[in-house]
């Protein structure tokens, strides 16, 4: 009996598996057809995705704006697929893989790091091998299958090599504006498998073209005269470059053809874009001559680097030898290293470098700068900040591309809306006021102000004309006016103007036809200074009722009590007190107010404020035979000093100006810790006698813009001794 | 005198017997039931899946409804009758298919399916092909475009007598 049983139980249980069996043999389709049809399309999914995620970065040069949107396309792909095998209870759970695809390695004679695929997508760009990445892994189960565990990965890439050594230049014998560029790349996907069904449509290159002037672009497509496979992914490519004027193309057949850029694109629609150079070295002198002690402050520049990498000092070209273009890549890649020797130690310091967006001509920047990422091209400037510390005359600066689209070096300078009659720039150092004046009824006595330590102090630009009202004078009658235009970075903050509004404080009008005025003024982060460009053009030969036009000043209310300045000879200060009613210590028409050099500054022993004009401005002053320092107390014990293209008359002088006299002034202003004029004397010729505002034999209030004076002075610009690719 | 114990055993020990017997028949009409009706059509079935999905594979591995049915990362005006010659002319003479496209998206984290192929894609005369058939194989692949929409294939195929 126990027999029949057991044979009958185990007739159940046989009975149950074949039931289960014939369930899953005989359902629509089968598990592992399933599985393999998710799991194939992911694969082709993230190929197309790593696809889109290139196209979408080329043009937009924007990492952020690319990954969110394969993400999103990776989110919903997940999704989709889940929901479209739902009926099969189908679970799938995607993971970034995390990997090296490459070692660290040296080619070329430049170290690469490694390379990791750390997210969904990775693009590794801009140097002579880079490589563009997708990797992913998911894992799938089938519950209602009774399967579970399936787990795949994905990597799909595509690996662009430079030959370096393989550049070369042929130029055309017959015609030496012409010639080829021929150099070998390698075009690899993943499993270091070649890519052989590359064309010349799957390829631009892209040159300096050392003839362009703006607004043509700097960076020309080269036509591509032949592509030849030669086996293991390797391509021979020739190609004719494009310039502008190709008769004045010399330059570029002995220097530029080496330095270009390159996009690949496969038959899978992935791009990948190489540089073949990773960098600039420039070797930078500081030839200011000033040496500090410890503690000190260090001497800092604010550099601009143009596309053509023309090298800029406080607005103004610097000496440099010839050398490679910054390529037309996102400008956030770009990056500004210092080696220094640290106790004999070279280090290597990353420096703050923004990016900013000026007009064509690279004369005044653009209202235009929006924040978001774009190429680095000839309307592009790289700021960022040199410091020479205590002692040190040259150093190693490195310009550089990052690989990684990720790391965003540069940051891109953008537009501050300022609303309001004020606008406030704070660079950490000091406050700094400018006024947006649009109508009469908001003059003020300065074009900035400085604040620091509770003290203010007002700096104008610009100012022609007078007036007497009711035994008073307006001074200056007219003065530029307008709403100012802010672009802010890590680096400086840039508030510039271009404006025909003058103000008549007279008729408390504002007129447009007399004259057109264009003002930059840089405002560096996290330094005691500031400094301007200010070019004032003629509309008309204006008219004016006195002779008389101020080129900038600086004020300081009463209790600033010294001023000190440099005479023309430039060893000699003239050191004074300011009074507490109207006067002019030092002025034209009654002593030696003609006789003034680059700086003078007013402080008491806490705190002053100096300006600073630079050759150039002399240069333009010197222009009249009619120019001065001048340093008055104001009825209000206002003090001043002053640089005046046309003294002031007392009694009006007519003056017609001259339409075709462009102005063109620079200069700085610095605040800094004061001091203490000693030794009172009289002489009326160095500063006005007047009573209890006598001049002084000396000040422990000049050493700092006699010192610092020199950072703004042209023949003491730093230069660039050398540039060196890597 | 009665001797009921061994009696009341024996009964026990027959119902047990007829249980067991009863549930065995119960399983095995069950399994019959379940099966399908014959191992014929169970074939059929099996081999026009297997089919069904080789085919979708082959035209996803190729890029073929890239390539039919878009243009200009829009669909193409015509690709249904495009595609369903290209279907039909991978499949026997006597094969029938009927396929579904949709495009798959997400809106606001809910997945959602717009049907694509709206007048249906069947090289069938009528829909009873089908409903006539002994076995009638499906398959599903996900398909990720270059415009990267994706698309859920549907595909029943059926072998013709």
């Amino acid at each position: 009996m126990a027999v029949v049983i057991s044979v009958l139980l185990m007739s159940a249980a046989v009975l149950s598996y074949a039931t289960s069996v014939s369930y899953t043999k005989f359902g629509d389709q089968s598990y592992p057809d399933v599985i393999t049809a998710v799991a194939s399309d992911y694969g082709n999914f993230l190929v197309k995705l790593l696809a889109d995620f290139t196209h979408v970065y080329n043009s937009t040069s924007d990492i952020n704006l690319a990954r969110q949107k394969a993400n999103e396309l990776h989110s919903t792909w997940i999704l989709a697929s889940t929901s479209a095998f739902s009926g099969r209870g189908v679970v799938i759970r995607p993971e970034w893989t995390s990997a090296q695809i490459q070692p660290a390695k040296s080619l070329y004679g430049y170290d690469y790091p490694p390379k990791l695929a750390y997210n969904l997508t990775k693009l590794y760009w801009y140097q002579p091998q880079s490589i563009s990445v997708v990797a992913s892994s998911i894992s799938i189960d089938m519950p209602a299958a009774g399967f579970y565990g399936f787990e795949t990965s994905f990597l799909s890439l595509l690996n662009l090599t430079i030959d370096i050594p393989s550049i070369q230049c042929h130029q055309c014998p017959c015609h030496q504006s012409g010639g080829r560029v021929s150099f070998r790349l390698t075009v690899l996907k993943e499993g270091q498998k070649p890519l052989f069904d590359l064309t010349g449509d799957s390829f631009q290159v892209r040159f300096f073209d050392p003839t362009a002037m703006p607004p043509d672009p700097s960076w020309k497509v080269a036509s591509i005269s032949s592509v030849e496979y030669e086996g293991q992914g390797s391509y021979l490519l020739t190609v004719e470059p494009a310039f502008k004027v190709p008769s004045e193309a010399l330059s570029f057949w002995s220097l530029y053809y080496r330095y270009f850029d390159v996009i690949a694109v496969d038959s899978r629609d992935i791009i990948v874009e190489a540089c073949s150079y990773c960098g600039l070295g420039m070797q930078v002198r500081d030839n200011s001559g000033i040496t500090t002690s410890p503690g000190d402050h260090n001497v800092d520049y604010i550099f601009e680097v143009l596309s053509n990498a023309t090298a800029f000092w406080f607005g103004r070209k610097i000496q440099q030898p010839a050398c490679p273009p910054l390529p037309p890549i996102p400008g956030r890649q770009l990056s500004v290293q210092v080696e220094r020797e640290v106790g004999g130690t070279p280090t290597i310091e990353n420096v703050a470098a923004q990016v900013e967006q000026w007009e064509a001509s690279q004369r005044f920047p653009s209202a235009g700068n929006e924040g978001t990422p774009s190429r680095f091209l000839a309307q592009s400037r790289l700021v960022f900040d040199v410091g020479f510390p205590s002692g040190l005359a040259d150093l190693v600066l490195r310009v550089s591309w990052e690989s990684d689209c990720d790391v965003a070096r540069a940051c891109d300078a953008f537009t501050v809306r300022g609303e309001g009659p004020t606008i406030t720039i704070d660079n950490g150092h000091f406050s700094a006021s400018l006024l947006n004046t649009t109508s009469s009824g908001e003059w003020q006595n300065y074009t900035m102000s400085i604040t620091e330590g509770g003290s203010t102090f007002q700096y104008s630009l610009g100012g022609y004309d007078s007036a007497s009202v009711n035994g008073s004078v307006l001074l200056p009658r007219k003065v530029p006016c307008g709403t100012w235009t802010v672009i802010a970075g890590p680096v400086r903050v840039l508030a510039f103007r271009r404006s025909s509004a003058i103000m008549d404080r007279l008729s408390m009008s504002i007129t447009t036809s007399e004259a057109l005025h264009e003002t930059v003024i840089a405002v560096p982060m996290g330094e005691d200074y500031f400094y301007w460009q200010m070019n004032l053009t003629w509309k008309a030969a204006v008219q004016l009722s006195n002779k008389f036009l101020s080129i900038c000043s600086v004020g300081a209310p009463n209790g600033t009590d010294f001023g000190s300045l440099l005479k023309s000879d430039r060893a000699t200060i003239i050191n004074g007190t300011f009074a507490s009613g109207a006067m002019e210590h030092r002025d034209r028409r009654y002593n030696l107010g003609q006789d003034f050099s680059n700086w003078a500054a007013l402080y008491s022993d806490s705190l002053g404020a100096a300006l600073v004009v630079p050759g150039s401005t002399l240069s333009e002053l010197g222009t009249s035979g009619e120019a001065q320092l001048w340093a008055w107390t104001s009825p209000l014990a206002q003090r001043a000093f002053e640089y005046d293209l046309y003294y002031f008359r007392t009694s009006p002088i007519p003056f017609t100006v001259d339409p075709n006299h462009r102005i063109i002034t620079r200069g700085a202003g610095f605040v800094y810790g004061g001091g203490l004029a000693q030794s009172p004397y009289q002489n009326d010729q160095e500063w006005r006698i007047y009573p209890a505002a006598p001049a002084m034999c000396s000040s422990s209030g000049t050493n700092m813009p006699n010192t610092y004076q020199r950072m703004f002075l042209e023949e003491r610009a730093p230069a660039v001794l050398s540039v060196q690719s890597f | 005198m009665r001797r009921r114990g061994p009696r009341r055993g024996q009964t026990r020990v027959i119902e047990a017997l007829l249980s067991s017997i009863v549930v065995v028949a119960a399983m095995g009409i069950a399994s019959g039931l379940i099966r399908a009706p014959s191992s014929f059509s169970q074939r059929r079935t099996e081999d026009a899946s297997r089919f069904a999905y080789s085919l979708l594979t082959r035209l996803a591995e190729a890029d073929t409804f890239d390539g039919i049915m878009f243009e200009n990362g829009n669909l193409s005006a015509g690709w249904e009758d495009e595609l369903k010659v290209m279907v039909g002319s991978m499949l026997p003479s006597d094969a029938f298919f009927n396929m579904t496209i949709s495009n798959c998206t997400v809106v606001e984290g809910v997945p959602r399916e717009s049907l694509l192929t709206a007048r249906g894609l069947s090289n069938a005369m009528t829909p009873e092909v089908f409903e006539a058939a002994l076995g009638v194989g499906s398959a599903d692949i996900v398909y990720t475009t270059r415009t990267l929409w994706i698309l859920r294939i549907h595909m029943e195929l059926v072998y013709g007598d």
